[in-house]
This record gives structure tokens, sequence and C-alpha cells, in this order.
């Protein structure tokens, strides 16, 4: 795998900022975003399948089916599911799945930026 | 020397915590409700990152994850949050009604399917209260004050050792450094 482009940084710290909300210490670590950073906010999506219905259904539309996804999806896919998420039709804002559900997978998104 | 080294690094990032060391102990101040005692071989050769509250991940990739929950993260004001982890660890079935009622019920279905519901556990350490779930390698700690009830801390673990990890939280956790 190769680094990340500044264009997929981009996407990534968009997609962050939609599910954690514009929390400094993640986004301040941008520079630093590469593929083990997707890779783990790859999971936090995959987790967030289980709690959120909008996440489900986006995936299902966007990938044909978060069942089957192949590992990496998230790379491939960042642009697409950064254009989604920022759409209204999909909302996070529940602590259901914010906190209770995802708030886990944040450790897991830091400290791949010291990889 | 790289021993000293990271010694030297430890005493830096305490000093940017506002933490200090003392026979070999570091005590952390949370947040208004709890203090975190951590012994100086756990933090030799971490990395202590900036994360809500901070996040510190050991040399053996131990992480503890640690922030502050209150009424308006959750997005519902005038709750009293010391309840909070009753509802999702099931103590208090009684769930209210309307929105929060219908989030609490969510996130207890997004709790239990992360963690056993076997393995929760209830610590009363004087004024705080510490209710605590794992799995194999995750576990969550949340911690409660008898007397304040717009904040509550949340810390998760992740460990391949996540019961030894529980047990130095569980030991090191106290209100204002009385243990």
């Amino acid at each position: 795998m190769m680094g990340l482009s500044r264009e997929e940084k981009d996407s990534l710290e968009a997609i962050i900022i939609r599910i954690y909300g514009n929390e400094h210490s993640l986004i301040s670590v941008k520079s630093r975003y590469n593929e083990y950073t997707v890779s783990a906010v790859e999971d936090a999506l995959n987790a967030a399948v289980n709690c959120n219905s909008d996440i489900k259904d986006l995936l299902t539309s966007l990938i044909g089916g978060y069942r089957h996804l192949a590992k990496n999806w998230l790379r491939r896919n960042l642009r697409a599911i950064e254009k989604a998420l920022d759409s209204e039709r999909v909302k996070l804002n529940g602590f259901a799945c914010r906190v209770v559900g995802l708030s886990k997978w944040k450790s897991e998104i830091i400290q791949t930026t010291y990889r | 020397m790289s021993r000293l080294i990271c010694q030297l690094i430890i005493g830096c990032t305490l000093l940017l915590l506002g933490a200090c060391s003392d026979q070999g102990v570091v005590n952390f101040r949370i947040n208004g409700i709890s203090q975190l005692s951590l012994s100086n071989e756990l933090l030799i050769g971490a990395n202590v990152s900036p994360l809500d509250n901070f996040l510190i991940a050991t040399k053996s990739n131990d992480t503890i994850h640690i922030s502050t929950l209150t009424p308006s993260i959750l997005g519902f004001e005038n709750i009293d949050l010391r309840t909070f982890p009753k509802y999702i660890f099931g103590i208090d079935k009684e769930i209210p009604s309307g929105p929060y009622g219908k989030e609490l019920t969510k996130a207890i279905e997004v709790h239990t399917g992360i963690y056993k519901t076997l393995s929760n556990r209830i610590i009363t350490k004087g004024m705080l209260t510490l209710y605590v779930a794992s799995n194999e390698k995750d576990a969550v700690v949340y911690i409660t004050h008898k007397q304040i009830d717009d904040q509550i801390t949340l810390i998760h673990l992740k460990s391949n050792k996540i019961n030894k990890l529980v047990e130095i939280i569980e030991q090191g956790i106290s209100y204002d450094g009385a243990k």
C-alpha cells in the first residue's frame, strides 16, 4: 500500500468529522493520516453498521452489501463515502452510536498516526 | 541510556499534563471527579496523546483512552448522568419515556452487542462507582460520583491481557487523590 494523497487525507478528515465531530485531537494529526488510519476508520464504519441504520443503508447502496465487504473497501471509496456522509440523508447524531458504539475506535484512529 | 531518555520523555509529558510522580506512581487528574494513578513501569515507553481527555498507549500496545461525558455531549440537557451507566448496564430497567429513553434503549442494545453481559461488574470506591464491562480484548469503565450529576468518566481499554489492565485501572482510580 502507498501513502495517502492530499485528496484522500481531505476525504478521510471529512469522514472523521462526520463521525466524531470537529475533534481537535483527531483533526490536528491529519498530516499523519496513513493507510492504517483508513483501516481504523473503516473498522469504525463497520461497527457503525450495527448501531446506525443510515450507515447500513449507505454501505449497502454504495458498495453493494455491507455483509460482503472486503477489507480496504474504504480506501477505494473514500470520496464516495465522504460525499454520501455529507448529505443530510445520513444522521449520526445519537449518543447510542456516537458515544457508546464508536468512541472506542477513536484511540485506534489516533494510534495509527504513530505508525 | 534509552531508559533514561524514556523517563525524561515521561517527565516532560507529565509536566504538560500537570501530573506529578511520587513513589513510582504517576497521578493523572482526569476531570472533576476522578484521578488515575499508574505505575511508572506501565508508562515507560508509552505515548500520551490529547484525545478528549487523553490517550495512553503503552509500549506493549495496551491503550487507555479516557474521556468525560456531560449532558451536552450526549445531546440531552437536564439529565442525571449518575443514572446513565445504570441504564446501560441494565440495573435500572425503568427507561424514561421520550427521545432520551429511545436513545437509551438503542445504547443498551449497542453496549450489549459489544460487551459480554456476564462480564459486568460494579465496584464502589468511596464516592465513586465504577461500572465495568469487557470482552476478550476490550473493556469499558463508566465512573460516576455520588454527588455530581452532570459529569461521568468514560474509560476504554484495549489489551491482550484485558483483565490485568482492568485491574490496574480499578486499583488506580480515586477521587481527588483520596484512595
